[in-house]
């Protein structure tokens, strides 16, 4: 090369240089006064004909939920944020594979409704059984364990399985005491199911545990005295 | 080198003896002066972004009748800087020029020396002019600092002339300032982006191919903020304005030397 043609992109070279060094000094100078909550998404969207705003909306609120993955900081937190961005999305399969993400995490109550999801799937190899979700269940919060156990119900009711399985399924809350009120439907439920399958003994054990719920506090309850503790 | 570059410039200047830049020159005066007493520049617009964004910060904020003495001065360069080489190539000047011992970079560099010249006397006159208009009308000069904020507006005047300067060594007279005044349109459009992106949630994957597009055209929008005369802000804003005005001149001097002058 010439020692003109060498001068020359020498020159360029840095001139490029300066202008993304000092574009980005600049940048940031203008961006720093912007740090007002009222400049956000939000005041794009506003601005958008109507036509745009929802499909936009979705679009900002699914970027959102994958912006609060990748700043989760603990199991729990990603989790969580994993399990709203799978309810958040439409399409089934990228569902899935989020829901599959999160029982390669270490189970934690939020995980709940990928375990759910697996419950008795007609695929073998990412189905969860019965007693791998009890086990879940046991290893969860007593808090939080309603939740978890009415959300398998569901699933197993949208699944129609036979009376057996939800028999098998509802087996383990006939060996404890009602910890809450709000077991009294689960307990409904398993009246329910011994009526069907002509099963006295059931439905006498249900009914006592029915009776024995309704005296229980609320769920409710003891999540404000933990708010309550935490201030 | 030096003196040749210099004598191209003040072949260029000279055009200002022309009727129609005279006319331009006192209208600007004129508008100048009447507009001096307007206050800084600030849109009303409640939560309006740019609002914000030019309003806000400490230091000094550039004044309307300086915005609008700017804007008059880029007009003139998109009319002085688009026009004056292919006419010199219409006419067959250029033959002339680049036949002494010119060579076509240096008779690129007169000429955009020139313009930017014409364009720094334009802006001084009616800078003057709105100074004066404010001094009869309130008895007081602008503080210093309003005033070196105000004369910072220059630097916007050296990558714009490089812009259509640029573009006049590819396209002819008119197809030159349609593009300059289109690209000049389309980057302030651009200038956003960044303000876009700040507010976008970070996942979204079209940041990157937003940024490509940014970084085609300068940000006119840095020259309009409200900062301190003195700092960073200052420094960049200059440095930024040369390194552009470089890119666009070696653009510029790549066409021009390859170009086929008698076409």
């Amino acid at each position: 090369m010439s020692y003109s043609g060498r001068a020359v992109s020498i020159t360029f070279v840095t001139a490029l240089f300066l202008y993304f060094y000092s574009e980005s000094v600049l940048r940031q100078a203008a961006l720093s006064k912007l740090k007002s909550p009222k400049f956000s998404a939000e005041t794009i969207l506003s601005r958008l004909p109507v036509a745009f705003r929802n499909s936009a909306r979705k679009s900002l609120e699914l970027a959102k939920l994958k912006d609060a993955v990748k700043d989760a900081t603990n199991d729990s937190d990603k989790v969580r944020a994993i399990v709203n961005l799978a309810l958040a999305i439409d399409n089934n399969k990228e569902k899935e594979k989020l829901f599959k993400e999160i029982l390669k995490l270490p189970p934690v109550p939020e995980s709940y409704p990928a375990y759910s999801y697996f419950l008795l799937d007609k695929r073998p190899e990412m189905a969860i059984s019965i007693k791998d979700y009890q086990k879940y269940i046991n290893n969860c919060p007593k808090v939080s364990r309603f939740e978890i156990w009415n959300n398998g119900l569901g699933t197993l009711e949208s699944k129609n399985v036979s009376l057996m399985q939800m028999k098998e399924y509802l087996a383990p809350l006939l060996n404890e005491i009602p910890p809450y009120r709000d077991y009294s439907v689960l307990y409904e439920r398993i009246a329910d199911i011994a009526l069907k399958s002509n099963d006295n003994a059931l439905l006498e054990k249900s009914g006592r545990l029915l009776e024995k719920s309704l005296t229980r506090p609320p769920i409710m309850e003891e999540y404000n005295k933990k708010n309550e503790k935490a201030k | 080198m030096r003196d040749r570059i210099l004598a191209i410039a003040e072949l260029t200047f000279r055009k200002l003896k022309e009727p129609a830049f005279l006319l331009l020159f006192i209208f600007a005066g004129i508008a100048a002066y009447s507009m001096s007493e307007m206050e800084a520049l600030s849109l009303q617009k409640e939560n309006l972004i740019l609002a914000e964004l030019i309003s806000s910060g400490s230091g000094s904020p550039p004044l309307t009748s300086f915005l609008f003495i700017t804007c008059m001065t880029l007009l003139l360069g998109i009319f002085a800087g688009a026009t004056d080489i292919p006419r010199d190539i219409d006419s067959k000047m250029v033959l002339i020029l680049v036949g002494k011992p010119i060579r076509r970079t240096e008779y690129l560099l007169g000429k955009y020396l020139g313009v930017c010249l014409m364009c720094v006397a334009f802006f001084v006159i009616a800078a003057i002019s709105a100074n004066v208009g404010h001094i009869i009308k309130t008895g007081q000069l602008y503080p210093i600092s309003t005033m070196f904020r105000q004369f910072l507006l220059i630097f916007s005047i050296f990558p714009f002339v490089a812009m259509t300067v640029m573009f006049s060594c590819f396209f002819s007279d008119i197809t030159s300032m349609i593009i300059a005044s289109v690209y000049l349109i389309f980057s302030i459009f651009l200038s956003t982006i960044p303000l876009l992106v700040e507010m976008l949630p970070k996942s979204i994957t079209i940041t990157s191919y937003l940024y490509f597009i940014y970084y085609t055209c300068p940000n006119f929008l840095f020259y309009f903020l409200t900062y301190k005369v003195i700092g960073l802000v200052s420094i960049s804003l200059i440095i930024y304005s040369l390194s552009i005005t470089v890119i666009f001149l070696m653009i510029a001097s790549l066409r021009i030397s390859s170009r086929d002058m008698l076409s």
